[in-house]
């Protein structure tokens, strides 16, 4: 399709010993079509490992939303394919990918992460009341113990200072136990030291808990929590660093001339 | 700014298509009802003044006995006049297959009248009829058939009884000739009329005298001259006026009830206006509420508050504008169809339409658009000038709980409620007893004043209400149904609004299928007294074969018959001579009870003579008096009992009547009909076991009762229909409100969808909204509907009978399953868009 070769250092990797939690293949997306269509993922191969907290950075427009939405059965790609564990989500239906985002995925989004009218409690069982499922008891404790949310599961979003929503809106991702939880610019309508706590916990809950999370975000700060940082630029990845320090990761934004 | 509302409408056109169509909807109904109300007068008028200016001078009766016949040939030798048209008019009664039923006969209508033939010809000589549409319609009678009319001259000439009502033998055989359509000749309208020579119609009905004589003049003289003249030489017999005048009493006479049709449809145009304001001011609520951000940001550049009033303004102005346009294009073509309609249909018995366009009814309904929509969109416009600058800054906060100022609209609306109540219940008690009407007029401003309060306080009830109903939703649907009910009730304000919507139309038609329903079991008692027997078969005296006794009791339509044996008696008062001899004294079984609507009306006990209201006034009985019956040569001494209004004069046990008769055979078998037997097929069952008998007689007062409650029902039915715009208006409203709320909450269902709401559950979600919406104003409105039925049959019917709550639980059950249909129809664009939104677009958007 192109000329142009991805980050070498990627291809070069040798095969992760687990097979990934989610990967791509060949990933292209149009928005548009014609002269017009804008190219916002192009042919971008990429894996996930289980058990890691991975940060797709990247300046505006660089595709990494697109690729999130991609990877979580949110969005279908213009041509390549994407899988979540071993499931092709390629050919799945509307209907199909509905059922596997309720089950298999966790959500944390920028803001408006809650529906205004369910109490706190509420918006964490959510998902599993779609699905039907029963929540575990004795993991429902422990997460919300983890999270200090215990005070405010009567409370409604607007009762919920912007961190708190934050937090329960991780609640709701965990408590379904997902294979993978994507969180868009999770920090992103924070102050630093409630971001930062918001980091620490979503890096604890990949350490202890064995939680896979996929997170996009701009901020540098928020990448130094991740194992590791995949640089996406005009639709391509551009590079990728393991157990970044701030200076390198605003290093590689530099060179990527964001 | 002009600019900016221009672009503003052009860009939200969808959003203000609701509030349109609701003007739409309300300005047509209008525009039609103005439109055939005039039409109706004006073709009235010509009508009249096309035949009646045709005549130097009207003969009419004075005092109401009719202008003596020789007058007509008195006026023919007058020397002014040129020629005499005389009507005479009387009632008689046809046998039909399906019962007797009672019809107007007239002469021939004049030549220059409005009623033509629409088929045959004009009766000619004797024993020739011409029916009007209205009755030949109602009789089922065609051209060429032949017809059974009672001869009343030649039955009162021969009776001995009083007029019983058991009918006479003496019937005259009669074709049908022509159809006529009489119904635009006022003198008709209409009443099913049969047209026969005058010599018919004066055998047939026993009528001397006319009710009507036009009278041509000579070409010279003046109307005013033949006018005195004829008065000269009639003497004070007759009202004479000339043919203008009468045409201008006629129109006045007419015009009246057109004008009261009018009023009636525009006070249905009225509650229609009402409901669509309702949509509209809870559209532009709603819109005002979505562009804060947009308003703050106006202000933020130097708009000032009244600017961006006159912005929201002249956005309710030109929406009011082009729904009220449309609405009276739409009106004038709605009402050109229905006259059109009205011209084929001869069971509605209206005089040929002609529409007449007047400005009046284009203007006003026009004007009454614009005027509601701009009234309706009145609070959001102020509410809009109110924006701060500073919330373009701020996030949007959610509705706050209860404020100060909801307190004081709490304590209004109960005020309100409990004082409208009050007039309700107490303007019959308090006035109708002294003036039916006053009492009437304080219960419906009662009524109004209690149901303003209802909807001021529609704002706590509904959500409460649709959290209620919600639970069940919730139960059979899981996380739809309570998104749904979350859905309903985040909004108080909006909720109540489109649930009022709703709630006004199901209110008024349940308030009148109960009040119609009430009322009409109140009259039952009343109908059940004066009708208590459906059929009587009576061989006049005679006794019945036996095997014509066992097919009538065999009949399958017969819920249950009785055997009654009957002789002629002689009834002597004190010591006197016969107060009255060769009297049909009837012997009442013990199973009478079972025949009879009201049992009581002919409870006669062992011992008594049971004797007719009207009967023993002639005959100066009173209750308690003894008199000797006397048949034959035995004789026994009976108590009289007055009764009301009775089949025959004189009633006794059956036993007391066999002491005096032991021979006396059966007379008459009385049936009752099944609950809900159709009556035409069940009356032709009877007549025909009873044909091949000569000289039995079929009477009884089944037909009468059905066609009261027949009339109710079609009244009823209109009403509903012209009700049913209202709840069409309101059906828009609700899909408004969803699809507003739809749009509102893009992110939200985006939200769902992401964390696995499948497409068809939030489909679903937007239908259960829809329908917990309309269920709670289709359910408050029937509760509210038969509290008010009620209430309005216990005003109607003040000092008549008592008021017997009764509930047509189906046809209300009916309304509310339309109700909640047309909610779900409502849902389903609304439904299909927000499952249409891909949740990735949604997310990134924001």
């Amino acid at each position: 399709m192109t000329t142009h070769s991805t980050a070498g250092t990627f291809e070069a990797a040798p095969r992760p010993q687990l097979a990934p939690a989610a990967r791509t293949h060949s990933l292209t997306k149009l928005y548009g079509s014609g002269p017009s269509a804008v190219r916002a993922l192009d042919d971008v191969s990429i894996e996930f490992a289980v058990g890691q907290l991975t940060a797709v950075m990247g300046p505006s427009g660089s595709g990494k939303s697109t690729l999130m939405h991609c990877l979580a059965g949110l969005d279908t790609p213009t041509s390549g394919r994407v899988w979540l564990g071993d499931t092709d989500l390629t050919g799945l239906g509307d209907r199909a990918l509905t059922l596997l985002r309720r089950r298999r995925v966790g959500f944390v989004f920028q803001s408006l992460n809650l529906l205004p009218m369910l109490s706190a409690q509420q918006n964490m069982l959510l998902p599993l009341r779609l699905a039907g499922r029963r929540p575990d008891r004795e993991w429902m404790t422990h997460v919300i113990e983890a999270l200090r949310l215990a005070d405010r599961l009567d409370h409604r979003p607007s009762e919920l200072s912007g961190g708190q929503q934050q937090r329960v809106a991780v609640a709701r991702a965990l408590l379904t136990r997902p294979d993978v939880i994507f969180a868009d610019e999770p920090t992103g309508a924070l102050d630093s030291q409630t971001g930062a706590q918001m980091l620490s916990f979503l890096r604890t809950s990949v350490r202890e808990l064995d939680q896979t999370v996929v997170m996009v975000t701009h901020d540098p700060r928020a990448a130094t929590y991740a194992d590791r940082v995949v640089l996406l630029a005009d639709g391509k990845v551009a590079g990728e660093l393991t157990d970044p320090d701030p200076d390198a990761v605003l290093d590689a934004m530099r060179t990527m001339g964001a | 700014m002009l600019t900016l509302t221009l672009a503003s409408l052009r860009q939200q056109a969808r959003r203000y298509l609701a509030p349109a169509i609701a003007v739409v909807i309300g300005v047509a109904f209008v525009t039609a009802s103005m439109t055939l109300t005039t039409s109706l007068r004006s073709s009235t008028q010509a009508a009249l003044t096309g035949d009646l200016s045709h005549y130097a001078a009207v003969v009419l009766p004075s005092q109401g006995a009719p202008v003596p016949e020789p007058a007509a040939q008195t006026l023919r030798d007058l020397p002014g006049v040129a020629g005499v048209v005389a009507h005479r008019v009387g009632w008689t009664r046809f046998t039909l297959p399906s019962g007797p039923r009672d019809v107007q006969f007239s002469t021939p209508p004049s030549p220059t009248s409005a009623a033509r033939l629409v088929d045959g010809r004009m009766p000619t000589s004797g024993g020739e009829l011409a029916l009007s549409r209205s009755a030949a319609a109602g009789s089922g009678l065609r051209v060429g058939d032949t017809v059974r009319v009672d001869d009343l001259t030649h039955s009162r000439g021969s009776a001995t009884a009083p007029d019983d009502g058991v009918g006479s033998q003496h019937r005259a055989a009669a074709t049908v000739v022509g159809i006529i359509d009489a119904a635009a000749d006022p003198r008709y309208g209409s009443t099913p009329v049969a047209f026969a020579t005058d010599a018919d119609v004066a055998a047939w009905t026993g009528e001397e005298g006319y009710r009507e004589i036009d009278v041509a003049g000579q070409p010279a003289a003046s109307a005013e001259h033949v006018r005195s003249e004829v008065a000269a030489a009639l003497g004070g017999q007759a009202v004479v006026r000339t043919g203008d005048e009468q045409a201008q009493h006629l129109l006045a006479q007419a015009t009246g009830g057109v004008d009261l049709l009018g009023i009636l449809l525009l006070a249905f145009a009225a509650v229609a206006l009402f409901v669509s304001a309702l949509v509209i001011g809870n559209t532009f609520a709603v819109l005002v509420a979505r562009r804060r951000r947009e308003t703050a940001l106006l202000r933020c550049v130097g708009a000032t508050g009244a600017q961006v009033r006159r912005l929201v303004l002249v956005e309710s102005c030109v929406v009011g504008l082009v729904g009220a346009l449309t609405g009276v294009a739409l009106g004038l073509g709605l009402a050109a169809a229905l006259a059109r309609l009205a011209n084929r249909s001869a069971a509605l018995g209206l005089p040929q339409l002609d529409l007449a366009f007047d400005p009046t009814a284009m203007a006003l309904p026009a004007v009454a658009g614009v005027a509601v929509t701009v009234l309706a969109a009145a609070l959001p416009v102020w509410r809009a000038g109110r924006v701060a600058p500073l919330e373009a800054l701020r996030p949007a906060l959610p509705p706050t709980g209860r404020s100060r100022a909801s307190t004081v609209r709490l304590v209004v609306a109960l005020l309100v409620l409990v004082a409208g109540t009050a007039l309700l219940v107490a303007g019959p008690t308090v006035f109708g007893e002294q003036d039916l009407m006053l009492g009437l007029v304080v219960a419906i401003l009662g009524g109004a004043v209690s149901f303003a309060g209802v909807l001021l306080l529609s704002r706590r009830y509904v959500p409460a209400l649709a959290r209620l109903l919600g639970r069940l939703a919730s139960r059979l649907a899981g996380p739809p149904g309570d998104l749904a009910v979350e859905g309903a009730v985040r909004n108080p304000a909006r909720a109540a609004a489109t649930s009022a919507a709703l709630l006004v139309g199901v209110t008024l038609i349940a308030m009148m299928l109960v009040g119609g329903q009430t009322a009409s079991a109140s009259a039952a008692h009343e109908i059940d007294r004066h009708y208590p027997v459906d059929v009587m078969v009576s061989g006049s005296g005679a006794s019945l074969p036996a095997d014509a006794v066992a097919r009538l009791e065999r009949l399958g339509v017969a819920a249950a018959t009785a055997r009654l044996p009957q002789v002629t008696a002689e009834l002597t008062a004190g010591r006197g001579a016969p107060t009255a001899e060769g009297m049909p004294l009837v012997g009442l079984p013990t199973d009478a009870a079972d025949v009879l609507r009201d049992p009581s009306v002919l409870a006669a006990t062992p011992g008594t003579l049971l004797v007719d209201q009207q009967v023993a006034q002639d005959t100066r009985l009173a209750t308690g008096e003894r008199v000797i019956v006397k048949v034959g040569e035995r004789h026994t001494s009976l108590v009289v009992h007055v009764g009301g209004r009775l089949p025959y004069p004189y009633f006794a046990t059956e036993a007391d009547l066999r002491r005096l008769a032991p021979q006396a055979g059966v007379a008459q078998v009385w049936l009752r009909f099944t609950e809900g037997a159709d009556l035409p097929s069940a009356m032709e069952a009877v007549n025909a076991a009873a044909a091949d008998v000569p000289g039995l007689v079929v009477s009884g007062s089944a037909p009468e009762r059905a066609q009261i409650s027949e009339a109710l029902d079609v009244a009823l039915l209109v009403v509903t229909a012209l009700l049913g715009i209202s709840v069409l208006i309101a059906v828009v409203g609700i899909g408004n409100t969803l699809s507003l709320s739809v749009l509102e909450r893009t992110h939200e269902s985006a939200l769902l969808r992401a964390i696995g709401l499948t497409r068809g559950q939030l489909r679903l979600t937007v239908a259960l909204e829809a329908l917990l919406l309309s269920a709670v104003g289709a359910i408050v409105g029937c509760a509210l509907g038969i509290g008010y039925g009620w209430a309005g049959a216990r005003a109607l019917l003040t000092g008549q009978a008592t008021t017997l709550l009764s509930v047509p639980w189906g046809r209300l059950g009916l309304v509310v399953v339309v109700a909640l249909v047309a909610g779900l129809v409502a849902s389903v664009l609304p439904a299909r868009r927000a499952a249409a939104v891909a949740p990735a677009v949604a997310l990134a958007a924001e």
